[in-house]
Order: structure tokens, then C-alpha cells, then sequence
């Protein structure tokens, strides 16, 4: 198969046409935009924390590709109704697949579906749509924990991809 | 230089237009692994490719002719000036200008509309003048315009489309005025294609006292272009938008406005005679090209307006009206597929939407197929909020594009609609 249409197959077509959680949320205690000033993406991520859990997740834009909106969708129902640390905890994994690093079994078991993600690595530009939603909820744990030190690193390396505004 | 070489340069073109025999001269287009298909090479808006006679002649430079020009009194200095100036002949020619001295050497389009707002507008322009520019311009005719306007509060006004991308012409009389200091043009958009009438602008314009620039990036690959019968004041163009290398661009910068720019970047070649307390800048066009220039880039931009003038640039334009007539008719005839752009006299470029597909699919599915085009905002972003899009897919013709190659792009536009199944 030519390498691009790797990317429209199964769940990220599926994901991409009828996205999970794509809706504004009223009453979010956390909302960011998420820019990745190299594609031209563009999303709105909705948070509601409580207690170090996320209770709800939904995310909107109006100028994402199908790989953007599928990313963000999976990632929407990955983390629903976990703890803020298992969010951090898959974001860098995701990361980490997607800049084509070597996962442990352990790990992709974790990843569980969105490993169909660690074949955009064969279509480097557009990686930057794959990772948007994640990196900005990066930001996002960042603002809550408003703790920098656990996550300058992976903030350095996808900085020059996204910009990102608290509301 | 060999002889062999110099036979290979200036081998002889038919005296009719034969896309096949044109193609020949291209060896990237022969490329048969693109995702396993032929390349079809639909960008070059973006950037088009390079001729073998250009390649040769960047490669014969780097291997027997390079040195440093201007300064050098050995032989390969000498060889190496020669070149170097005598594709500026060349340029000043292809654009008739009135003498090689308003030919300056920058490094593109973007670098030589930035000239023009630091040594004229910088030195000339007042609180409360104006600029007067297109809803269609590139970031690189808007950006500088507005730093300009940031530094001496002048104003930026902007001349608005209509639906079809074509310019209100009425809405440029009414917003030229006394106040109007320099109108800033496209000649061609880049984003969807319209052609702008520069001729009858630049009049209207000269009526006020404004000094007009155009950007021709987009217009001198596509288009004949006499700066002397367009009395512009300034033109704005990229050689590798014109099978030429990367990194060399023309300001043409009409001699009536040369004591008028101050010098844009100070150091060596641009001067006569420094000493601590004073310097005496050099005559144009080296008052404004200081350092070591893109030697070899400048010689390789030579080689392509022979290539061009070779071909004939009436015979690419009728060429690439056709591709692009035959591109709107396939095209638009696909069931969920919109047109942007759709000027009366457009050149070259095609942008479309797809419904809620986004561009980028568009590009990426239309790739597995070895299909080149672009997707997105073509740092126009004025225009794509204009059509109310995030973006487009836009697919621009060249000399070299075929009637086939718009069949496949139609074939895999139709199969971007069965992979989101519409």
C-alpha cells in the first residue's frame, strides 16, 4: 500500500469522520486552543477536573484534518475517567511512539488502540497533526499541576509545533 | 569551459510547443517512485523544477568557475564576475529594463518587497501616509507593509474581492488619495490564481503620486512581463518559481528611485570607501547588495531566462491556459468538489475545497497516488478568511504538466471521496 493511505484506514478514518467527544463543554474548569503553527491546526480543548481526575473531555475546532480530529478523538476516550497522572503517563508514551522510540510490550498494551498511531512515523509531515491534541493536553496537566519541572523536557522538544493558550 | 558543455546548453528547441520534448529537459519528472506511481508534479506555485541546462551550468560553475566576484584580479575571479554580471544583462533583457543598474540581486520575492520597505519606505514615508495593498497578497506583501506602518504610523488600507477573487476596482479608486504613498501589488495571486490588471493599477496610482510595487512572483513565470511599458516603479520576482535555484531573486528598481532608497544592509561591495568617520556607499545596484552574494544561484537564474526565452513565453502561457481550462472543467465537473477562485483571467493555479474533507487529507491520499499538490493556508490567510476556509488544496501548472497528469489528479480527487465515502 502506498505509504500515505496507511493513514486512512480503520479506526483513524472512523475516528476522523465521527470524532468521540467533539463538542464544546459549558462547564469546563480547564480550556485551552491548541495551534500547531506548522500545519495549520487549530482545536479548543475542554477539560473537567475533580479531585486529579478527569471526569469529562471534549474537544472542537473547525479547521482540523481527519488525522487531527482522529488523534483527538481517541485520545478523548483513552483518557476519560482516568487520573491526571495516567494522562500524563500516556501522553508521553504517545510521544514517544510517534518519534519512532522502541515501546516495551507493557507499553503498547497501554496504548492499547492508539498504537494504530506508530505508523505515522512513515509519513513524517504529518506528524504534527497526530501529536496537536496530545501536546496540548501536556499543557493543559502542566497548568493544573502548575508543575514545570516534570515536563520541560518533552515541552522543549514538541515546543516548536505548538502554541497554546489558557483561557 | 568544454566544449561539449557549451553544445549540451544551448541545444535547439523545436520551434513548436511539445510538452513530451519539453519534458525531457526535467530529469526529476522521470521520477517513477512516488509511493510506487509516476510523479505528477502539481506545486509549483510553490517551487518549480529545475532544468538540465540549469543544472549543468550550476554544476560546471561549482566544478571549473567558482571564486568570489567583484574583488578577485586572478582568472577565476574574473570568469566568475563575468558570469555573475552577465546574468544580470540577461535579467535586465528578459524584463527590458532600461539598464542592468536597476537590477539588485536579493535572495527572493520576500527579501526583495522588504528591500523596498526598509531603503524606500523607511527613508520616505510619514505619520499618517498611507499603503495601499490587495486582499489577495502573500504574507510577504502584507507583513513588511504592516512593520512599516507600525514604526511611523502610517496606515494600511486594503483593496477587497469579490466572490469570484477578482479585485473591486472601484474600491481602489475610491481608496487612492493624495495620502497614498506606495500601492503594493500581486500581479498574479498566489492562493487561487486571479490575475490582478496591474496595467491600468499602476496608471490610476502614478495619477496620486504613488509609488507602485508589483510582486510578480507569481506573474514572471507565467506571463511576459515589460517593466518599462508597465512603468512600475518596483518588480518583485524569485527565480525558483522560474526553474531556476532557490535562493536568488530580482528587485527591479526603476533608476528614477535610486537616489531616493537609502543602502539595506551596510558592509562589503556595497561601498566605495570606508573609512571610521565616513563611507561613501557604491552605485546602485551594489549600493544594495552587500556581502559575498549567491554566486552560483545568480548564474543558474541566468541559465533559466534562456531556458524560458528558448521555450518561448507565449508558448507557456497558451500551454498553461489550456492545463488550467482543462483542470477547471474535470475538476469542477466531481461532485463535491468547490472551486476557489474563479477570476475571469486567471494563471496557473488551482485551489479547490472538498466539503468538510480537510486539505491536508486531500494532499496526503492525492500523494499515495505521486500526486504533488498543496494544501493549506498558502500564507495567504486574508484570502482564506475571505472564502471563509481553513484552507485549500490548490494544484498549479507549469510547462512541463500534461494533459494526463490532470486526468490523475481528477482520478484521485474521486478517490479522496470514496476513502471519506461521499
Amino acid at each position: 500500500m502506498s505509504n500515505s493511505l496507511i493513514l486512512y484506514q480503520s479506526d483513524i478514518l472512523l475516528h476522523g469522520r465521527n470524532p468521540s467527544n467533539f463538542r464544546k463543554m459549558e462547564n469546563a474548569t480547564h480550556e485551552l486552543q491548541g495551534d500547531s503553527p506548522i500545519c495549520g491546526d487549530h482545536m479548543t480543548l475542554y477539560l473537567k477536573v475533580d479531585n486529579n481526575r478527569i471526569e469529562d473531555i471534549a474537544f472542537d475546532s473547525d479547521a482540523c484534518c481527519a488525522v487531527c480530529k482522529a488523534s483527538s478523538s481517541m485520545m478523548t476516550e483513552a483518557i476519560k475517567h482516568k487520573s491526571i497522572t495516567d494522562a500524563d503517563t500516556l501522553a508521553r508514551l504517545f510521544l514517544n511512539m510517534v518519534d519512532d522510540q522502541v515501546l516495551t510490550p507493557a507499553d503498547r498494551k497501554r496504548l492499547n488502540k492508539l498504537t494504530v498511531f506508530g505508523r505515522i512515523v512513515e509519513v513524517p509531515s504529518r506528524i504534527e497533526c497526530a501529536i496537536l491534541s496530545w501536546t496540548t493536553l501536556l499543557y493543559a496537566i502542566k497548568v493544573i499541576h502548575d508543575d514545570s519541572k516534570s515536563n520541560i523536557a518533552i515541552e522543549e522538544r514538541y515546543k516548536h509545533s505548538l502554541k497554546v493558550t489558557a483561557l | 569551459m568544454s566544449t561539449n558543455v557549451l553544445e549540451k546548453m544551448s541545444a535547439p528547441f523545436s520551434t513548436t510547443f511539445d510538452v513530451n520534448t519539453i519534458r525531457q529537459h526535467f530529469p526529476i519528472l522521470s521520477r517513477p517512485d512516488i509511493n510506487n506511481h509516476k510523479l505528477a508534479y502539481l506545486d509549483n506555485a510553490a517551487s518549480s523544477q529545475l532544468p538540465k541546462a540549469v543544472i549543468d551550468r550550476l554544476h560546471q560553475y561549482h566544478q571549473f568557475e567558482h571564486s568570489n566576484v567583484h574583488r578577485s584580479v586572478h582568472t577565476l575571479g574574473e570568469e566568475a564576475t563575468n558570469a555573475y554580471e552577465s546574468a544580470r544583462k540577461k535579467v535586465a533583457r528578459y524584463i527590458n529594463a532600461n539598464s542592468e543598474s536597476e537590477i539588485i540581486y536579493t535572495r527572493g520575492t520576500t527579501d526583495s518587497i522588504n528591500l523596498v520597505m526598509q531603503s524606500y519606505g523607511r527613508a520616505n514615508l510619514m505619520e499618517g501616509d498611507e499603503i495601499l495593498i490587495t486582499a489577495l497578497e502573500h504574507h510577504s506583501n502584507i507583513v513588511p507593509w504592516q512593520m512599516l506602518c507600525q514604526e511611523k504610523g502610517c496606515l494600511l488600507k486594503v483593496i477587497p474581492i469579490n466572490s469570484s477573487g477578482e479585485l473591486k476596482l472601484d474600491e481602489f479608486l475610491r481608496k487612492l488619495n493624495k495620502k497614498t504613498k506606495i500601492v503594493a501589488l500581486s500581479q498574479v495571486s498566489n492562493a487561487i490564481g486571479s490575475v490582478n490588471p496591474i496595467e491600468e493599477m499602476i496608471i490610476e496610482a502614478k495619477k496620486y503620486g504613488a509609488v507602485t510595487l508589483i510582486d510578480g512572483a507569481q506573474g514572471i513565470p507565467h506571463k511576459p512581463v515589460d517593466v518599462q511599458s508597465l512603468d512600475c516603479d518596483f518588480y518583485a520576482f524569485s527565480g525558483h518559481k522560474m526553474y531556476g535555484p532557490t535562493g536568488i531573486g530580482i528587485l527591479y528598481a526603476n533608476s528614477r528611485m535610486h537616489d531616493r532608497m537609502v543602502p539595506y544592509l551596510g558592509g562589503g561591495d556595497m561601498i566605495l570607501h570606508v573609512t571610521f568617520e565616513e563611507t561613501i556607499y557604491n552605485e546602485p545596484p551594489y549600493k544594495f547588495e552587500a556581502g559575498t552574494p549567491p554566486i552560483s544561484a545568480a548564474i543558474g537564474l541566468g541559465e533559466a531566462i534562456d531556458f524560458i526565452s528558448n521555450v518561448g513565453i507565449h508558448n507557456i502561457e497558451s500551454h498553461e491556459k489550456q492545463l488550467l481550462d482543462y483542470a477547471h472543467e474535470k475538476v469542477s465537473a466531481i461532485n463535491g468538489v468547490q472551486l476557489i477562485g474563479t477570476a475571469k483571467e486567471k494563471a496557473s493555479v488551482m485551489s479547490f475545497v472538498m466539503g468538510d474533507i480537510h486539505p491536508h487529507d486531500i494532499g496526503s491520499i492525492l500523494n499515495s497516488f505521486g500526486i504533488a499538490i498543496r494544501a493549506g493556508h498558502h500564507c495567504a490567510q486574508p484570502v482564506m478568511k475571505f472564502f471563509d476556509v481553513p484552507a485549500t488544496a490548490r494544484a498549479s501548472f507549469s510547462l512541463y504538466n500534461t494533459f494526463d497528469e490532470i486526468d490523475a489528479l481528477a482520478d484521485g480527487i474521486k478517490e479522496v471521496k470514496r476513502v471519506f465515502n461521499q
